[in-house]
């Protein structure tokens, strides 16, 4: 999972991409640790004291843990709940598309 | 998962004892909360240490890659573990001695932490006779289901149908709804329970309006008129990991994956 994240997010570094998080660790000295430990580059906002009972996942309705959306760069939900490679071509597609837009303009 | 509680009970703590701080019976009995919690704090520290190091073991990462539950859950069990029974008995031996509003928090914390039916039983007793119309009821209310799961989900749902009686404060009253709508929920419930709950939640998200309560009960909702694919993705506005407050829709131009995840 993480490794996973991390190497798409090397992988893009120098694309019109980011990988956001909603975290839901209650105990932010622990997520330091982990952070450091597991090389995690990106932002995530902050799911408060509630860890999984907090406000962002309340309102989103998310039950399972990872739980993904894939966003154009329109802002249009695309993709969710993609993993692995399918979450690698759901964002190569997305940023192909970006490309083939910008090139008709 | 229990680190998790630990930290809700924590911060139950830190958000109940200035406001009842005053006098040095209250001084005393924060002195006394503040060691217990320090030192299940420092025993969950190690415990979480111990379970670090059969983690890292060459002998669990075998197994791990042999995918040998049998064996990982062995190592597993292996690691020292923090005492949370004792724990519970000794936070409600406090409230015993401190009374007013230490029952309260005590109960709270010894049940959000023990998975144990005596301690949550004993817990619930004291919530019944001494705080049904307690605003401090709330910090209760708030993380209930370590002290419902433990409780079996009848005793829970009298308990909060009592609450819902006597509780004047509106917010209590609308955790109080949703919880024993979520409860109804579960299980296998006939049509009447399933019509309960619809009544139940309704009422709670009204009183509970502008909070996230309110959202919380209106997420199903939310996940399906403004989630799925096609549409334009809400906007979130928050704090990143560093207290820098951003937004989603800052990064819009941009192909975005949004991950709902944590360490845990």
């Amino acid at each position: 999972m993480i490794p996973h994240e991390r190497s798409l997010v090397e992988r893009l570094k120098d694309k019109p991409f980011a990988l956001l998080g909603v975290n839901s660790d209650a105990d932010k000295t622990y997520y330091e640790s982990e952070k450091a430990q597991n090389g995690v580059s990106w932002r995530s906002f902050w799911n408060g004291p509630k860890a999984t009972q907090g406000p962002i996942s309340g309102k989103w309705n998310v039950r399972g843990w990872p739980t993904i959306y894939v966003v154009d760069h329109k802002g249009v939900i695309r993709f969710m709940n993609v993993r692995g490679e399918a979450m690698d071509k759901a964002v190569d597609q997305l940023l192909a598309e970006m490309a083939t837009d910008a090139a008709g303009k | 998962m229990m680190r998790i509680l630990t930290t809700l009970a924590l911060l139950a703590l830190g958000a109940w004892l200035p406001a009842q701080a005053g006098g040095d019976a209250a001084a005393a009995a924060k002195a006394e909360y503040d060691a217990l919690v320090a030192e299940w704090t420092a025993e969950q520290a190690a415990a979480r240490a111990a379970m670090k190091q059969v983690t890292d073991s060459a002998e669990y990462k075998a197994a791990r890659d042999q995918k040998d539950n049998d064996a990982t859950r062995a190592l597993m069990a292996k690691a020292k573990r923090a005492d949370a029974k004792a724990l519970g008995q000794r936070a409600l031996a406090l409230a015993d001695k401190h009374g007013a509003h230490g029952g309260c928090f005590a109960a709270y914390a010894a049940t959000a932490l023990v998975a144990d039916k005596e301690v949550a039983t004993a817990a619930a007793a004291r919530l019944e006779a001494s705080y049904l119309a307690d605003p401090a009821m709330l910090t209760v209310l708030e993380s209930p289901m370590g002290l419902f799961s433990a409780l079996g989900t009848e005793p829970a749902k009298a308990l909060l149908g009592n609450v819902e009686a006597k509780n004047g404060d509106g917010m209590a009253s609308a955790w109080a709804k949703y919880w024993r709508a979520i409860l109804l929920q579960r299980g296998k419930p006939n049509d009447a329970q399933k019509a309960e709950a619809e009544g139940l939640l309704a009422a709670a998200e009204k009183l509970a309006a502008g909070t996230e309560l309110a959202d919380r009960i209106a997420a199903p909702r939310f996940q399906k008129e403004r989630l799925q694919i096609g549409m334009a993705i809400p906007d979130i506005r928050g704090e990143d990991m560093d207290g820098v407050p951003f937004a989603l829709s800052d990064y819009r131009g941009k192909v975005v994956v949004l991950d709902f995840w944590g360490f845990w």
